[in-house]
């Protein structure tokens, strides 16, 4: 099975070293789309069906709460899973991460092997 | 790395050796470190609320080209653009201020996305600059580093009275 991915992060050299990480890991991309904040990412969920998306929090226009916010507020995306790749470390936080269903948190800075272990754990558990 | 450090210099040692894979050490003398004939590169964030202050780093192109081609994972024939090599500085930023917050603050408080500066500069930009932050608190508050051999600053600087605060328990 390919895999759509779809990157959120306002960096693009996270965007790039992201699909590096992942295309060395040998996962079976089809595509891996790229947002720059939650806005962009909800118009190409218009028209892309995606795997797994991998979200950043802190980014300029529509940021990563308000993007999960509207995600989970639709039917046709409700389900998708969601890794969180942010640098963001407060408690409260989380908590409220953790209650609009993202599948993992991952604090900046990730190690590849960190990340792919991660990615294994939802795709196969998907 | 001394558990008694100042969180500063802590986060940035390992930042910079697990997202950028360099090897870190201690630099002394700003002076001798730094290529006066090399342009400076700085990266300020600034934050309001809990505590006032700004977190800013200064670096030199050699730097910053290391930087983004080693995020990357980048050989010798993949092109890294100026803006990618920005977006690295400005990503290290924000890494560091992220790591630092939960470093010097835990993680039972919010603080709001700071406003980040970058800026090209001179030798006599900078310089003045960092010989005020060493001397300030000792120089605690301040990081000086060799990055893969290439120097980097980095200082938090806030309140007196947040500095406190914060360092209270590790005297």
């Amino acid at each position: 099975m390919s895999y759509n991915f779809l990157i959120v992060d306002d960096s693009s050299i996270i965007r790039r070293s992201l699909q590096k990480a992942l295309s060395m890991a040998n996962f079976d991309i089809n595509n891996a789309f790229e947002a720059a904040n939650g806005q962009e990412a909800l118009d190409l969920l218009e028209h892309e069906w995606i795997d797994l998306i991998f979200l950043d929090i802190n980014m300029p226009v529509m940021n990563g709460v308000e993007f999960l916010r509207a995600l989970r507020d639709k039917s046709e995306t409700n389900a998708i899973p969601v890794l969180i790749i942010s640098t963001e470390g407060s408690k409260l936080r989380y908590e409220e991460l953790e209650k609009l269903g993202v599948q993992g948190i991952l604090r900046k800075p990730v190690r590849p092997e960190m990340l792919t272990d991660t990615v294994n754990h939802l795709l196969g558990g998907a | 790395m001394s558990a008694n450090e100042h969180p500063i210099k802590k986060v940035t040692a390992y930042v910079l050796s697990e997202w950028a894979m360099m090897l870190v050490e201690p630099g002394s003398q700003p002076e001798t470190m730094f290529s006066q004939n090399e342009p400076f590169f700085r990266v300020s964030a600034y934050y309001q609320g809990v505590f006032d202050g700004d977190l800013t780093i200064i670096c030199q192109e050699p730097f910053l080209n290391m930087l983004a081609r080693n995020v990357l994972g980048a050989d010798s024939e993949e092109v890294v653009s100026p803006e990618e090599q920005w977006d690295a500085l400005r990503e290290l930023a924000n890494i560091i201020s992220g790591n630092y917050l939960v470093e010097a603050y835990g993680v039972e408080t919010i603080f709001d996305l700071p406003h980040f500066e970058l800026q090209q500069t001179s030798f006599d930009g900078v310089s003045r600059y960092i010989t005020q932050k060493m001397s300030k608190f000792n120089g605690e508050a301040a990081a000086l580093y060799l990055a893969d051999g290439e120097p980097l600053f980095a200082s938090f600087d806030i309140n007196a009275s947040d500095y406190s605060n914060q360092t209270g328990d590790r005297r």
